[in-house]
């Protein structure tokens, strides 16, 4: 099965790569990164996240784990602390058709439409649900740039 | 230890993994009880398993019977979508084809994946679900709680 990744590879290199996702290291395929800037038409616009994302043994069986930079990402459907990200499509929704860079647009994606409905990130959780969208923008903005010491979220 | 203990013993440790799983919980403490007392393919199982009720895999049996695609109707330029292998690329491709949706996968692949899952990959139609040309139907109202409608 891990033909898979390098089939996911070559063609990653011959599409152009967009979101320079790619083996940590150079031999071990089990270990890979992304990078990209925040959408446009969200408040995350003109900052640069970095994914991490950990292949299982039986990829594409399973879904591979996947985190931002621990300390990175303020957002209602990721842990500040540790980066994990809550996605339907990494759990009991995946399938094993997705590739990679699919699961990277689907992180992307929910930079553009966060879901309220299972937060990881409790304070930004309720600013959504509340609808108070100043509060929201700014509370991701404070966190954005003062990473280190921002409120401890739980 | 008989093996109804060890079912017991089992089926409590896994509720307490379900308790740790909350997400408002230590996720620390969740793993480190788990590489110590549970086996890698069991942790696997349990994290991927969700909910109560989920739908687990096909029987082997099921996954036997699946029709295979004569070699003459195989699309060979065209890929697994599960391991992205052209069709023709095999000397000898085994391709099965799913009842209902009747998509296109390598045996090996789709063995895999339903051993674990009932759903096809592409379009996660219930694999092993009798359609309702061949449910009875005058016996319906007498199951309210059937759980198609649910």
């Amino acid at each position: 099965m891990n033909s898979r990744l390098l089939k996911e590879w070559t063609q990653l290199n011959k599409n152009g790569n967009k979101y320079y996702l790619c083996p940590i290291e150079e031999n071990d395929m089990t270990h890979w990164q992304s990078e990209f800037e925040g959408p446009n038409n969200s408040p995350y616009r003109g900052h640069k996240f970095t994914l991490y994302l950990d292949i299982p043994s039986n990829y594409p069986m399973s879904p591979p784990k996947v985190r931002f930079k621990p300390y990175s990402m303020p957002h209602v459907n990721v842990d500040w602390k540790t980066g994990a990200v809550c996605l339907d499509i990494l759990e009991s929704m995946w399938s094993p058709i997705f590739n990679l860079q699919y699961v990277v647009e689907s992180c992307l994606r929910l930079l553009t439409e966060p879901n309220g409905e299972s937060p990881l990130n409790l304070e930004l959780g309720i600013l959504l649900r509340v609808s108070d969208h100043t509060g929201y923008n700014g509370l991701i903005n404070y966190y954005l740039n003062h990473p280190h010491n921002s409120l401890s979220s739980k | 230890m008989e093996s109804t203990d060890r079912r017991n013993m089992r089926t409590q440790f896994q509720a307490l993994f379900d308790t740790l799983r909350d997400p408002q919980s230590n996720s620390y403490l969740l793993e480190l009880f788990a590489s110590m007392i549970v086996s890698p393919e069991l942790q696997e199982e349990w994290l991927n398993g969700g909910d109560s009720n989920k739908v687990k895999g096909c029987s082997q049996e099921f996954i036997d019977s699946l029709p295979r695609v004569p070699r003459s109707e195989i699309p060979l330029k065209e890929s697994c979508p599960i391991c992205y292998e052209k069709f023709g690329d095999d000397e000898y491709p085994l391709v099965a084809e799913l009842p209902h949706c009747h998509h296109y996968f390598d045996v090996q692949c789709i063995s895999l994946w339903l051993s674990k899952h009932a759903t096809c990959p592409l379009c996660r139609d219930v694999v092993n679900q009798k359609t309702f040309d061949n449910i009875d139907l005058s016996k319906a109202e007498l199951e309210e709680d059937w759980g198609m409608y649910s």
